[in-house]
């Protein structure tokens, strides 16, 4: 995308550049990729902890969005509605992914993201929080499907509850309880290493 | 203060959805139970890991190369594909209407080409009605006498006879019939209607 446009486009709202990308406007629309990408990404990576499938779902999600503009009656804001998309997009890859493999096999060990490791920390401090990071991880990944999309949304990206709500398709209680009962169940799971481990960092 | 309602309340408060009246509730209730303030530290560090993960970290590369891709999809599905299926849909339809005009028109010629009834008049046969309460009667002798009993009622009242003047086996007497009024045929016929419905 080149700067050019993007220095043309940057500063619309949303809702300019949605209508115009319903008229086919193509740079208006990649302008709202722009805007939203990293986002998504990471919305989809933290229920597929793959970059590969995270890639190929938020392809999918803005190719859906593109194809499904006309119907966006624009109730929701482009974001909620983007959002709903890919995690809607996400949580049935898990299914159907839930379904072919094993968890085991589910959670990759990414070479390609190399997360940068906290230089402050010792080398016995780094690989303690490495082992509690792939503690943590597990845990996560084994909430059942629904704990896990809100707990993504509100926990990771710092939604509120009315947010994932919207997300979500359901009650801000609903999201309240279902936070609620996922760390009721991840503090259980890392009991030890919550007790132990973390303090130790 | 129920715990499993203060640590609810924790998991609110670690995402600032809690209102002032519970937050002051629940720091009173932590300042009494070690158990929830033991499940609060756990939570906060958990929840302090969490912020604390790495975000992968894609290169400038990635996003240019995401954006081609993308692009070259969403060009694939702009105008000549959309146009090309929407002619094709049009077609569909366009098969689809004509095909149901055809079998309306075949419907319509074929319900004016067939011969057609004269519409049956119905119209209420007094003797078939009595041909019919007779065959119900049968050899049943309570029907009779409820049969006889209903008509002497019926007698009783519109003619403002007494039950000793009137012969208790009219049915068997056709001169009783002979006798009769039009309007009084018409009594007992809208009387008959009245019993067949019931």
């Amino acid at each position: 995308m080149s700067n050019k446009m993007n220095g043309q486009m940057e500063d619309f709202a949303d809702e300019r550049l949605v209508e115009q990308a319903k008229d086919g406007n193509l740079k208006a629309f990649e302008a709202l990729v722009e805007r939203y990408q990293e986002r998504i990404y990471h919305t989809i990576y933290g229920f597929t902890r793959s970059h590969q499938d995270t890639d190929d779902l938020a392809q999918e999600a803005f190719m859906y969005a593109f194809k499904s503009l006309k119907n966006f009656k624009q109730k929701s804001s482009f974001y909620t509605w983007l959002y709903r998309i890919a995690v809607n997009l996400a949580l049935n890859f898990l299914k159907k992914r839930k379904k072919e493999k094993g968890r085991e096999d589910f959670v990759e060990s990414s070479s390609f993201l190399e997360r940068a490791e906290s230089s402050s920390l010792s080398p016995e401090g780094r690989s303690v929080k490495k082992e509690l990071e792939e503690k943590l991880q597990e845990a996560i990944d084994s909430l059942p499907l629904t704990y896990k999309a809100s707990f993504l949304l509100v926990a990771f990206q710092g939604m509120s509850h009315r947010q994932a709500a919207q997300i979500l398709c359901c009650s801000e209680n609903t999201v309240s309880w279902r936070m609620h009962k996922a760390r009721k169940m991840l503090q259980a799971k890392l009991k030890l290493y919550v007790k132990e481990g973390f303090h130790e960092l | 203060m129920n715990c499993k309602k203060i640590r609810k309340w924790l998991s609110d408060s670690i995402d600032k959805e809690l209102g002032e009246k519970r937050q002051y509730i629940l720091r009173s209730h932590l300042e009494k139970c070690g158990l929830c303030r033991a499940y609060q530290r756990s939570l906060e560090e958990i929840q302090e890991h969490i912020e604390g993960f790495e975000k992968p970290g894609l290169s400038p590369e990635y996003w240019r190369d995401f954006h081609f891709r993308l692009k070259t999809k969403l060009i694939s599905f702009e105008p000549e594909k959309r146009t090309f299926r929407s002619i094709a849909w049009q077609w569909k339809w366009a098969g689809v209407v004509a095909s149901v005009i055809v079998v309306i028109a075949i419907g319509l010629s074929l319900f004016f080409s067939l011969p057609r009834k004269a519409a049956e008049i119905y119209v209420f046969s007094f003797e078939d009605s009595f041909e019919k309460v007779y065959q119900e009667i049968g050899n049943n002798p309570e029907l009779a006498n409820l049969f006889n009993l209903v008509i002497l009622a019926s007698i009783e009242e519109n003619l403002g006879l007494s039950p000793s003047e009137i012969n208790a086996n009219l049915y068997d007497d056709p001169l009783f019939w002979e006798s009769l009024t039009e309007e009084e045929i018409a009594l007992l016929e809208s009387e008959i209607k009245k019993e067949m419905k019931s």
